[in-house]
């Protein structure tokens, strides 16, 4: 990784055709101004984050995982709650159990005893 | 201004289990989808994003879908895309203490005026996206929630100064009477 300091009206240059102009320095944030050909994409990295999450995410709610769910009339046990755990850590699966009154119920893997990470 | 998380509030389609065929079918107009089959809604039960939702297009009009069986978690279909569904949770199910941070541009993006912005009430909507990995563990998106206007049915993603670890937030489920959240 490249350290460097600038001020304000400062540029630096990436590859033959990118600059990165320090446009303004303010308490907690610099603005900055990004000259680059258009085939090269110039986005706020959460942005390009959130972007990707997103297409994950979109693949989700039509997965087997959710599909298997609403096809067996499955239900999460009473009492169910639900947090958030750490970052950085394993959440736990949340599956819901089948009813058992359904015959034709396709087979789906039970709820684990706990959180547990 | 206030915030809830409880879909019930505000209402979307509904899908019932009661049904011969599961689902519940409701006056037009109704959309095509691929998880649900043809689903009926409401004129007044789609919200909007003006600016769409990063990475998927067709996320312009959607519609909240609630499901019995996976309550407190609840669907948002794409009218545009039948193949568009997205998972979510109301974030004040998962994480009562969350902090939302709306800037001058996502509150433009949906009509919401100034003042401040409480945890309990019927003003915004917030929804953390869920995604399921191979392993089918959960994790929520609290980086870039879903935040619904009531009153305008107006949505932004409104990215969150928060760090990256809030993209896959995990999500933990217990049975209360065994061992509460």
């Amino acid at each position: 990784m490249l350290i460097t300091r600038r001020k304000e009206g400062e540029a630096l240059v990436i590859g033959d055709s990118i600059e990165v102009v320090v446009l303004e320095v303010g308490q907690g944030r610099v603005k900055l101004g990004v000259t680059a050909p258009p085939e090269v994409a110039v986005e706020r990295k959460e942005w390009r984050l959130v972007l990707n999450q997103n297409r994950s995410a979109s693949g989700s709610a039509a997965s087997a995982f959710v599909q298997g769910i609403l096809s067996a009339g499955a239900q999460f046990p009473s009492g169910t709650q639900f947090c958030l755990g750490t970052p950085g850590t394993k959440g736990s699966v949340f599956l819901p159990k089948p009813r058992t009154e359904s015959p034709d119920m396709p087979e789906i893997p039970p709820l684990p005893d706990s959180a547990g990470s | 201004m206030e915030f809830s998380g409880m879909p019930g509030i505000w209402g979307g389609a509904k899908v019932s289990a009661a049904s011969s065929d599961g689902l519940a079918r409701t006056a037009m107009p109704s959309v095509e989808t691929n998880l649900f089959g043809p689903l009926g809604f409401e004129e007044d039960q789609v919200i909007r994003l003006r600016s769409g939702l990063p990475g998927l297009p067709h996320s312009n009009r959607l519609l909240p879908v609630s499901q019995p069986a996976i309550e407190p978690f609840l669907f948002f279909q794409s009218i545009d895309d039948p193949a568009l569904t997205l998972l979510a949770v109301p974030l004040s199910v998962a994480k009562n203490d969350f902090e939302l941070h709306l800037s001058a541009e996502d509150r433009r993006e949906i009509d919401f005026g100034g003042g401040e912005i409480h945890r309990s009430g019927t003003d915004l909507g917030v929804f953390a996206l869920v995604s399921v990995g191979e392993d089918r563990v959960p994790t929520a998106n609290l980086l870039a929630p879903l935040v619904i206007c009531f009153r305008t049915h107006l949505a932004v993603q409104a990215i969150q100064p928060v760090d990256e670890s809030y993209l896959r937030y995990p999500i933990e489920a217990t049975v209360a009477r065994e061992e509460p959240c």
